[in-house]
């Protein structure tokens, strides 16, 4: 299917904003295995978006087809009302931090930052003001002669967003950037990185296994199984309304029953009747159509 | 139990045994290098302070030998000519092999596997054998001189031997494996998201090599340069025989005096000075790398 | 007359062999182990077909051919003197004289080797140091079908149409040193007055493609046909005629200058019976006409040999030997190093 991104553009402006990133029956299959199978989704301009689910569903694999590291199987891949999935990661307005943050060891954190500024051809002291503007935004502007190895692993998160920044990048990828993070810190860092993407209010797409960060940082959550958008909603919505036995199993803590649908109500297998008008529960269809397999209680 | 005692303990369990042990566990080693190496290049340097020209019940201590080689004109220019050789064959070794070595580095297992065992083997041929192959290689019935003819980019075959372009390839491809392996093992521990973080970053492919992995091989590249220069610099088999008479290197030379003028004091004090250059290279090269580490 | 002798040389040697202490059956070097520096392949094949294996068979004695270089050998022999490591080695003429220096041979006399009697007279260089088995002449050697006038002398290498076709040894190879002594005494020099030589070799610099120590690597050059004119042993200007290179001999008017290759019976071997038994039968006429055979090399004793196989060595017969030059190798040997180094800096 070929979509037509300037036209999507056009006619959205009419409507309302463009989506500064649009993935449309995006797929990545290796020989049998599925990575990624038909995912749309539109991110509109300033939104925070979770990819959310368990390791192997696909997310992080999303992230790198949009970041432009994997070729998709099939599908397109729009950033801000330009069609990129042809183009190299060089060419694609993004900027993206990592797990693993891969500062640049033989850079100093100011270099680091001026990195993707010296790239695009930004004048000498353009740069520099850019790169203490930076970072000092991060709060590490004291330590822009020092060597990455040299950072405490939050410090070196900042650098990195930092960096990801300098560029004023259409669309920030996140790619777990806590989970290489003591619990406490993480916390700490989490709101840290909230405030000043509020701040600036950059799109950003945001790739975890941690149903509890998604929930405190998204504006809107995707959860993914296997390759599959289970369902994409705001935090609120995923948390209450689970679409599926999937999605309530692993947000938040729950508690699920089998059992059978008659008489407008819902009746577990040890015997307990929940009516239909009754909230706040949710009903999950089951393979067969008598079988109603779960429910989902509030929070427990 | 507190930590003096844990400490006392250790200590009493170490040992003279332990304190030792190292010692007989590297005496072997130490040994073969002491009486195959150190030795050898002691007696060397002995030799090469001989008065006179015999090689035999030579005695005496001058230092005729270090100026005869140090204030003629010929030697020193040899002595230049030798370490402009071994540049040129450790750049183009590092221009032929850091692309090869990168691509090993980053290959799958199963690859480089391959890719290995085809860069060692020619290190297992007897070198007499390579230079001869060259030579029929670049010989005027050779394969580079029918490919250029049947290509139509020249008439009749050239003279591609005995010169010195035809010494720097030769001895490129004897050395070429050492230059690999070094980059080969440096780019091994480069992590390979920090080249996305720099295509991220707006950088094509030619910025990333140039900014991220040229600087974070640079150790490996820099073993490799030393590596293949002090190979080259000590070749005398490649240059008699690819070079003939108008390449003229030092390790010639050396072979010259000590094998068939049986002058050994000579010899011995150019293999001195040429081991002094070299060792100093290293040295300086060394030091470098342990100020730079990673 | 062949025959004859052959016969007289097995009653020699059964004579000895009788004459031996009796020890029933035992044969008189069984346990016996010769060491001696081999000159590689056919050489040595050949040397233990005539040589190592009728004594064997005769007389128990081993013998081993050690790899590596004569100059090799003749090194770690003057190393080692009280120890060395060979009973016998092997080298040519050049290297005799350090060894005669470092008073390591053994004279050889008739009385313990009965053999020297047939060597050609006036061939040793160095008296009764060494014993001669095969001379090795310097010849020119030109491709009959890339050269139109025939090549007569060192000097006709120097001629223009010979421009980027020569090839030479350098002086690393006594070859070398063969044609630069040619050219001396060809000029009004000589071993003290080399200069003449230089002169000439500077006349034909211009038609070098490469000068070379390896005999192997000059061959080849020849053979790709990178050089087509050049000097070269004439055993080895045989071997290419042989292989079918349209590779022509001639002995150059300037004279057949050689070198011989020499056993050279250690000091200090624990065997000296063996050694002279090993060294009489390495001078009989099956050992030398062997050689002679197979290599086209000159022979250094009376040994017939046939026609065919005469007329390829140049310096067979009353007429060849009269063409041989002999030179002072220990003078050569004290110059030698200025002339290297005095080619390296003119020739480069």
């Amino acid at each position: 299917m070929k979509v037509n991104f300037e036209d999507v553009s056009d006619a959205g402006s009419a409507k309302q904003a463009a989506p500064i990133l649009r993935l449309d029956g995006l797929s990545k299959h290796y020989g049998d295995v599925i990575a990624v199978e038909d995912l749309s989704l539109d991110v509109a301009d300033g939104e925070f978006v979770s990819l959310l689910g368990p390791s192997g569903c696909g997310k992080t694999t999303t992230l790198r087809m949009v970041a432009g590291f994997i070729k998709p199987t099939a599908g397109r891949i729009g950033i801000a009302g330009k069609d990129v999935t042809a183009l190299p990661p060089y060419k694609r307005d993004t900027g993206m931090v990592f797990q693993n943050y891969a500062l640049f060891p033989h850079m100093t954190v100011a270099e680091n930052v001026a990195f993707g500024l010296e790239n695009l051809g930004v004048e000498r002291s353009e740069r520099m003001t850019r790169v203490h503007e930076m970072l000092r935004m991060v709060e590490l502007d004291h330590l822009s002669d020092r060597r990455p190895a040299a950072l405490s692993g939050g410090q070196q998160q900042r650098v990195a967003l930092a960096r990801a920044l300098a560029l004023q990048p259409a669309l920030l990828l996140l790619d777990e950037p806590f989970s290489n993070l003591d619990a406490q810190l993480r916390v700490r860092l989490r709101e840290d990185m909230t405030r000043i993407i509020e701040r600036i209010g950059v799109t950003t797409l945001f790739v975890t296994h941690d149903q509890e960060e998604a929930l405190a940082l998204s504006d809107r959550i995707v959860v993914m199984s296997t390759g599959r958008v289970e369902q994409i909603g705001s935090p609120g919505e995923i948390y209450e309304r689970p679409s599926s036995r999937f999605v309530a199993d692993f947000i938040g803590q729950c508690t699920i029953l089998d059992g059978t649908c008659a008489d407008a109500a819902f009746r577990s297998v040890n015997g307990l009747r929940l009516p239909f008008e009754a909230p706040p529960w949710r009903l999950f269809a089951g393979a067969a159509s008598r079988t109603c397999t779960g429910g989902r209680g509030g929070r427990s | 139990m507190n930590s003096s005692s844990v400490a006392a303990r250790g200590t009493v369990r170490v040992g003279p045994s332990g304190r030792y042990a190292w010692i007989a566990l590297t005496a072997p080693l130490a040994i073969v290098l002491l009486l195959f190496l150190v030795v050898p290049i002691l007696s060397l340097l002995r030799a090469s302070f001989f008065e006179g020209d015999r090689s035999f019940n030579a005695s005496g201590v001058s230092l005729e030998h270090y100026l005869r080689f140090l204030t003629d004109s010929y030697y020193l220019n040899v002595m230049l000519d030798t370490l402009g050789y071994g540049l040129a064959t450790a750049l183009l070794c590092l221009v032929l092999g850091f692309p090869t070595g990168y691509a090993l580095a980053r290959a799958k297992p199963h690859w480089r596997r391959w890719g290995l065992i085809i860069i060692i083997l020619p290190l297992t041929l007897s070198l007499v054998i390579v230079v001869f192959g060259w030579l029929v290689v670049l010989g005027r019935q050779g394969l580079v001189n029918q490919v250029l003819v049947f290509t139509g980019l020249i008439d009749k075959p050239i003279r591609l031997l005995f010169n010195s372009p035809a010494v720097i390839i030769v001895l490129a491809q004897q050395f070429l494996p050492f230059m690999v392996l070094s980059v080969m093992s440096v780019v091994g521990h480069i992590d390979p998201t920090l080249e996305q973080a720099s295509a991220n970053l707006r950088a094509n492919r030619w910025t990333t090599f140039r900014k991220v992995i040229v600087p974070l091989s640079l150790p490996g590249i820099l073993s490799g340069l030393t590596l293949v220069f002090v190979l080259s610099v000590s070749a005398f088999i490649t240059p008699r025989l690819i070079g003939g008479h108008r390449v003229q290197m030092l390790g010639s030379l050396i072979y010259e005096q000590i094998i068939v003028l049986l002058n050994w004091p000579f010899g011995a004090a150019m293999s001195a000075v040429l081991f002094t250059v070299t060792l100093t290279i290293t040295l300086i090269v060394n030091k470098w790398l342990k100020s730079h580490p990673g | 007359m062949q025959t004859r002798r052959t016969f007289l040389v097995s009653t020699v040697a059964a004579g000895a062999v009788l004459a031996a202490p009796a020890i029933v059956r035992a044969k008189p070097f069984d346990n016996v182990t010769l060491t001696l520096n081999g000159f590689g392949g056919d050489f040595d094949r050949i040397m233990k077909e005539t040589v190592a294996d009728p004594l064997k068979a005769e007389t128990g004695l081993d013998v081993t051919y050690a790899p590596g270089g004569s100059s090799a050998a003749v090194a770690k022999t003057i190393a080692t003197p009280d120890n060395p490591p060979f009973d016998i080695v092997l080298c040519d003429s050049p290297s005799v004289p350090e060894l005669i220096k470092a008073d390591m041979i053994d004279p050889v006399t008739p009385d313990k080797v009965p053999n020297v009697a047939n060597l050609l007279p006036g061939l040793p260089e160095f008296g009764q140091h060494g014993v001669p088995f095969m001379i090795s002449s310097s010849v020119i050697t030109y491709n009959t079908e890339e050269t139109q006038t025939p090549i007569a002398s060192y000097a006709d290498l120097a001629r223009p149409d010979l421009e980027g076709r020569v090839a030479l040894f350098n002086l690393e190879n006594t070859g070398g040193v063969l044609y630069l002594l040619a050219m001396a005494e060809a000029n009004g020099g000589g071993i003290d007055n080399i200069d003449p030589a230089f002169a000439a070799l500077e006349r034909i610099k211009p038609n070098i493609v490469t000068l070379t120590s390896s005999t192997v690597s000059l061959i080849q050059l020849f053979e790709q046909r990178e050089a087509t004119a050049g000097a070269l042993w004439n055993g080895r200007v045989f071997a290419m005629q042989n292989a079918g290179q349209p590779m022509a001999m001639v002995a150059p008017s300037e004279g057949i200058y050689s070198l011989m290759s020499y056993y050279n019976p250690i000091k200090g071997t624990k065997h000296p019976e063996a050694v002279a038994t090993y060294l009489n039968k390495a001078l009989s006429d099956e050992a030398i006409g062997a050689i002679a055979n197979f290599f086209r090399y000159g022979p250094t004793t009376t040994v017939d040999l046939p026609k065919a196989v005469a007329d390829t060595i140049i310096t067979f017969g009353p007429e060849g030997r009269a063409k041989i030059k002999t030179l002072d190798w220990t003078k050569i040997a004290e110059k030698r190093s200025g002339w290297i180094e005095r080619f390296n800096r003119t020739m480069a």
